[in-house]
């Protein structure tokens, strides 16, 4: 190294210049530099030169000494750098960091701490943090801080100060002996994230609120279809405990049949859309429900899940098919019609009736099949019914594919631009109503002929019978002296022929006329009525003797001269066909239920039981007329009219004790004059 | 002058039966009422009659009508409405002399103004005192104008 010049171990030019000017001026320099080693490397060097004197003064040359401080330099460098890392850390928080000892004598404490007490850190150092405490939170927080240093363990705490919210924790640090001699402080503003918690827990109650209380069943599911979450709805709704459904996956529930349906569901609610479906799913006891799905994705717990909202549908797919059954069982015919004119909605009753498939009724507007006499009013209908009307028994004719056509009878109603409607084939009355139609013409037909007959009856039969019979007396009165008893006899049995064929036409006709000339049922006073026949009867009752007694009898609605009809007949024969004594006649009544029967008893010579039927019957005559005159019309004219008062009349033997007529007469008789 | 008209009256028989004529004269004869009588066998001779037209130019007017209902050409009830619609004939009395026993035509001849109606008996005996009761009442019991002098 003798020899050489200094400048040759100093690395930096610049720096042996600085040394040079420093010697030249004050005598001597110390300071670090680069040294360069012989091998050309460096290293930090501390070194001092300085100008060695004499005892004049005079410079006689210079003492050096060169450190190795490159270790050193480091050490410091880290310190220093450690320091200010240290500060950027304290500082780049939001959270205050203080650092304390035993009494509360501040070691360290960070910006945004000191600004918290509105100080600047500098200041703080030094001081004792209880005396910034305001006095509110003086003794907790000291009781608190006190602890960690009693007790060696850390603590969390909560308070809040100028309606700030701070959570607080306090560390333990340790001394060489391991004793706690400082304690670290780390206090957070949790004031907004308090906030946002607090909103975030309230819309999370909600939700749960929601998901607890629905009664669909809602699962979450993760995309492996797993269920995570299940909502106490499921549990009521499928039987199985939360617990339960946690170790399960959809295809637990779901028929079998459904699995396309469940597969459905994963892809479209993995890519995002809303999933709409209806499954058949197995409960815990192995009945079945119908559900109706919406599924889609959410994201839970931070990570996308598949949530499944079902409800269950049973009662309603049930109350669906029973309506649906009714629809299909019917044989009215049903239908859900569009403003269109076309149909929407068919029941099988209308293939079946028709004879159309169900493509055809449903391809072309329905007026279509309409007859077209009835299009203008059917449309006229429709036009009704869209305004608001309810269309009751509107009646069409439709043409089935044979070509015929159906009677239907309508009832149909509209809402929100729809038709409803019910019809019925009334094919069948209709055809029965033409035909009745036609009956009561031929019947009105067959009555005028019937009335023509009476006529003819009454007078171009009966003009013959009284040339006969007059030209006959006529005779018999001019010629009385020539005819001898034989002519005599003989013409009394052709005009007594002719006589009685006059009767028989004239009861045939009386007969006739009980149907065609009744007149009105109104009040009849019987008593009056029976009254009256008696006093027709009065030459009779005089000449034989009888006696009537009677009910008092009720007002009856009835035909009046037919009771009157009916009364003297019977009381006619009672006293014809007397028996020896005296005619002794009680007439009755009893009160039935919608009947009054009246009975009319005699002590005449009585009927065999075997003629109780063939007495009624027209011209049926039990006894000669040489016995007793008449032609046998009497008991059929009664019973004709008991029948055309809704009831009968019958005959009750009592042989050798005289008879006993009963007739019967409906009650309330007058609502059927028309 | 009433004992003139009961001694001698005008009657027209309006009939189509011979038979009906026959008896009604008989009957007359049988209680030798001595009546001029006049007899037509149908509805319109009965107006021609009446009006004195056609056949009946000096038909004499009648005091009595007795008329049937079933008449051919014209029958007894439109004779019985134009005779008495017409002034000329209406004061005439009308007997409606008739078989038929029908309310209906009973009504309906009423209705038209007939003076009676008369079902005519089965029995000639009965047929008889008819046609008595007849001239009796219509004859010698009735007053009737006089016939205007035409």
């Amino acid at each position: 190294m003798i020899g050489r010049h200094v400048s040759d171990f100093i690395k930096d030019a610049s720096k042996v210049d600085e040394i040079s000017t420093a010697l030249n001026t004050t005598g001597k320099w110390e300071g670090e530099f680069f040294a360069l080693k012989k091998d050309g490397s460096s290293f930090i060097a501390w070194g001092q030169k300085t100008a060695v004197m004499d005892e004049d003064g005079n410079q006689i040359g210079y003492q050096s000494g060169v450190i190795d401080i490159t270790s050193r330099k480091m050490v410091e460098e880290a310190l220093i750098q450690s320091e200010a890392i240290q500060n950027i850390l304290l500082n780049a928080t939001t959270d205050t960091i203080a650092m304390i000892e035993k009494n509360g004598i501040i070691n360290i404490i960070n910006d945004i701490g000191a600004q918290r007490f509105g100080k600047v850190a500098g200041e703080m150092v030094g001081l004792n943090l209880f005396d910034f405490f305001p006095k509110d939170l003086l003794a907790f927080r000291k009781t608190k801080i006190n602890s960690v240093f009693e007790t060696g363990k850390p603590i969390l705490f909560e308070d809040s100060r100028n309606n700030l919210n701070f959570e607080t924790s306090v560390y333990p640090i340790l001394n060489n002996d391991g004793e706690v001699s400082h304690v670290g402080i780390f206090a957070t503003d949790i004031t907004e994230s308090k906030i946002i918690q607090e909103a975030l827990s309230e819309s999370e109650e909600q939700h749960r609120k929601i998901f607890e209380s629905v009664t669909d069943a809602i699962f979450i599911c993760d995309m492996t279809g797993g269920i995570v979450e299940v909502n106490p709805a499921a549990s009521i709704i499928y039987g199985y405990s939360r617990e339960e459904f946690l170790t399960m996956g959809p295809a637990d529930l779901v028929h079998p049949d459904y699995g396309n349906e469940l597969q459905r569901f994963f892809m479209e609610a993995t890519a995002g859309d809303v999933f709409h479906g209806e499954t058949v799913d197995i409960r815990k006891d192995g009945t079945y429900i119908n559900s109706e799905v919406i599924g889609t994705t959410l994201v839970f717990q931070g990570e996308k899940h598949l949530m499944a909202i079902i409800r269950n549908i049973t009662e309603i797919k049930k109350a669906r098919e029973e309506v649906d059954r009714f629809f299909n069982v019917t044989s009215n015919l049903l239908c859900i019609a569009g403003v269109d004119g076309y149909f929407r909605q068919l029941n099988p009753a209308w293939e079946k009736l028709l004879g159309y498939s169900r493509e055809e009724l449903l391809s072309v507007p329905f007026i279509g099949f309409t007859h077209p006499d009835d299009i203008e009013p059917t449309l006229k209908e429709m036009e009704k019914l869209l305004k608001g009307a309810v269309t009751i028994n509107f009646m069409n004719r439709w043409r089935c594919k044979d070509g015929s056509y159906k009677w239907l009878n309508w009832n149909t109603t509209s809402f929100e631009d729809t038709l409803y409607a019910a019809a019925v084939d009334i094919t069948k009355i209709k055809k029965t109503e033409a035909e009745m139609k036609m009956l009561l013409a031929e019947l009105e037909r067959s009555n005028k002929e019937l009335e023509q007959f009476a006529y003819i009856a009454s007078h171009d039969l009966q003009e013959p019978l009284r040339m006969v019979s007059s030209f006959l007396q006529l005779l018999n009165k001019r010629y009385a002296d020539k005819l001898g008893e034989e002519g005599h006899e003989f013409i009394h049995f052709a005009v007594d022929g002719a006589n009685r064929m006059k009767q028989l036409i004239v009861d045939l006709l009386t007969f006739s006329r009980v149907g065609t000339k009744g007149k009105d049922f109104l009040p009849v006073n019987m008593n009056e009525l029976l009254d009256k026949v008696k006093r027709n009867l009065q030459n009779m009752i005089k000449e034989t003797g009888a006696v009537i007694t009677s009910d008092n009898l009720p007002v009856i609605e009835a035909d009046e001269s037919q009771m009157m009809q009916l009364f003297q007949n019977l009381l006619d024969n009672a006293i014809k066909f007397r028996g020896k004594q005296k005619p002794s006649i009680r007439i009755s009544i009893e009160n039935h239920r919608g009947m009054f029967e009246f009975s009319i008893s005699d002590n005449g010579i009585g009927i065999e039981e075997r003629f109780a039927e063939r007495i009624f019957v027209i011209f049926q005559r039990l006894h000669t007329r040489d016995e007793y005159p008449g032609t046998g019309i009497g008991l059929a004219v009664c019973k004709k009219i008991a029948l055309r008062h809704q009831g009968d009349i019958y005959m009750v033997s009592r042989p050798g004790e005289g008879s006993i007529f009963k007739f019967t007469i409906a009650k309330n008789l007058k609502r059927l004059n028309k | 002058m009433n004992q003139n008209r009961a001694q001698m009256i005008e009657i027209l028989l309006v009939e189509d039966n011979p038979g009906d004529v026959r008896l009604t004269r008989e009957a007359m004869k049988e209680y030798k009422i001595i009546n001029h009588l006049s007899v037509v066998s149908d509805g319109e001779a009965a107006l021609d009659f009446l009006m004195k037209t056609g056949d009946y130019r000096d038909a004499p007017t009648p005091d009595l009508i007795l008329l049937d209902l079933n008449l051919p050409k014209k029958d007894g009830r439109e004779v019985l409405i134009e005779i008495k619609q017409n002034p000329k004939t209406r004061k005439i009395p009308v007997v409606v002399l008739s078989t038929s026993e029908s309310d209906a035509d009973i009504l309906a001849s009423y209705e038209n103004h007939a003076n009676c109606y008369i079902s005519k008996p089965i029995d000639f005996d009965q047929f008889i005192r008819v046609v008595r009761e007849l001239q009796n009442f219509w004859v010698s019991i009735v007053k009737l104008p006089q016939s205007a002098p035409d």
